[in-house]
């Protein structure tokens, strides 16, 4: 059995590319459906269930029906089905949101994994091979290092407003304490970064022009000539589809 | 910082680590902000409509500020991230590394040619940021979404009119506020 984990991160963006633009350049729903099959599947076998998924595909549902509903009201495709002074429904709806439901299917979900399953150092080390210096290359860590930190930030000015008295209940409310909630935010934001940016320094960031890493990533012929089948196949995707 | 490499009044460029990381770090404030104003869009009519205009409106100040606050590489770092953490809420996220790349880009050529001291440099910075940015989307609505071309193209100019002159105002009023506090020189 196979753990998406294990496998190179080159590997892993090419599968993410490969599933983005195909889902983006074709328009058969056979093919959509298959690719955001094979996705569902790979993330089943890796790792036994589709948990990881739970939150995206919820948002994913709210995002489809709003799809429907506009292109049910908007949608001039197909033959008239049904009308009601200016409010008119095509045939073409139907087919229109399914479409557009697996195509933001598949670039969701197949980013997703990517993200979920590809450690941010072998992002780091994926961005040195392809020659971009080391300082720019370790920001992708850095983002997973800080992020966990400015929301519990954020969290604990929500916290102090709240013990303040703040009222946060409805969006009138929510509105007016937006500048009450982030302008702190920005400040604690540029606290951290002067901090860290010394800290960082005084350790000999940037000092030297290569550094070591304890896990190296290496291409393994097999994940080489996966990348290269998949270049192939969205070639053929493509040529395919403009003839 | 001993590799301080900022060159002068008028470079685009600011690539000492205070910046870069700092970039990151305002890039995540930038993603927790547009989150929190996403939700608030969705409560709202518009919103509903799929029309987020306080979104837009903190997305184009934000894009903007920060691009003067780091000017680039950090600008276009801190916009890099908020289009790739979206992949966790948006299936536009394709559409967002373009927008918020150009975006960035647009303000940095406005910071060089003005002194943004003028509400006329603002306007023109955010007026590039909220027209290509939003074009951007638009084109994201109907190629990822599957919207009807005119519902796109409304849903794109209603935003542009609405986040262009609040972004402005933000910006103006913060990057003021800035200059006199020292922090962009």
């Amino acid at each position: 059995m196979f753990k998406l984990k294990e496998l190179d991160p080159r590997l892993k963006l090419t599968w993410c590319l490969f599933l983005v633009l195909t889902a983006l350049v074709s328009r058969s729903m056979l093919l959509n459906g298959i690719l955001l099959g094979v996705i569902l599947i790979s993330e089943l076998l890796s790792e036994k269930s589709l948990k990881a998924f739970k939150m995206l595909s919820i948002v994913l549902l709210i995002i489809g029906t709003q799809v429907l509903i506009i292109n049910l009201i908007f949608g001039r495709e197909g033959e008239l089905l049904y009308s009601w002074g200016i409010f008119q429904i095509y045939s073409g709806f139907i087919t229109t949101s399914i479409l557009a439901f697996l195509r933001i299917g598949i670039i969701s979900f197949s980013a997703y994994q990517f993200g979920v399953h590809t450690d941010p150092m072998d992002m780091a080390q994926m961005l040195i091979h392809w020659r971009i210096p080391y300082r720019y290359a370790m920001l992708v860590p850095m983002v997973a290092r800080f992020f966990p930190v400015m929301i519990g930030e954020y969290q604990a000015i929500c916290d102090s407003q709240s013990a303040r008295g703040v009222p946060n209940d409805t969006v009138l409310e929510k509105i007016r304490n937006l500048p009450a909630s982030i302008l702190p935010l920005m400040y604690r934001a540029m606290r951290i970064s002067s901090d860290a940016a010394l800290s960082v320094e005084l350790r000999g960031y940037g000092r030297h022009a290569t550094r070591n890493f304890q896990k190296k990533i290496n291409l393994h012929p097999l994940e080489g000539m996966t990348i290269v089948c998949l270049m192939i196949g969205f070639g053929g995707v493509l040529i395919k589809t403009i003839l | 910082m001993q590799n301080e490499q900022a060159i002068g009044k008028k470079s685009i460029f600011k690539t000492d680590t205070k910046s870069l990381i700092g970039a990151v770090v305002m890039g995540i404030v930038f993603v927790i902000a547009c989150q929190i104003t996403g939700q608030i869009d969705n409560m709202l009519p518009w919103g509903k409509m799929g029309m987020l205009l306080i979104n837009g409106t903190v997305w184009a100040f934000f894009t903007g500020i920060l691009t003067l606050l780091y000017r680039q590489p950090g600008g276009l770092i801190a916009a890099e991230v908020e289009a790739l953490i979206s992949i966790m809420y948006t299936p536009l996220w394709p559409t967002f590394i373009f927008a918020n790349g150009i975006a960035s880009i647009w303000v940095s050529f406005v910071a060089v040619k003005c002194d943004m001291t003028k509400w006329s440099h603002h306007i023109l910075a955010q007026g590039g940021v909220c027209v290509l940015g939003n074009a951007i989307v638009g084109v994201g609505l109907v190629f990822i979404l599957g919207l009807p071309v005119g519902v796109a193209a409304v849903s794109s100019l209603i935003t542009i009119g609405v986040t262009w002159p609040l972004a402005t105002l933000a910006e103006k009023k913060v990057y003021d506020a800035l200059l006199k506090s020292g922090m962009v020189k």
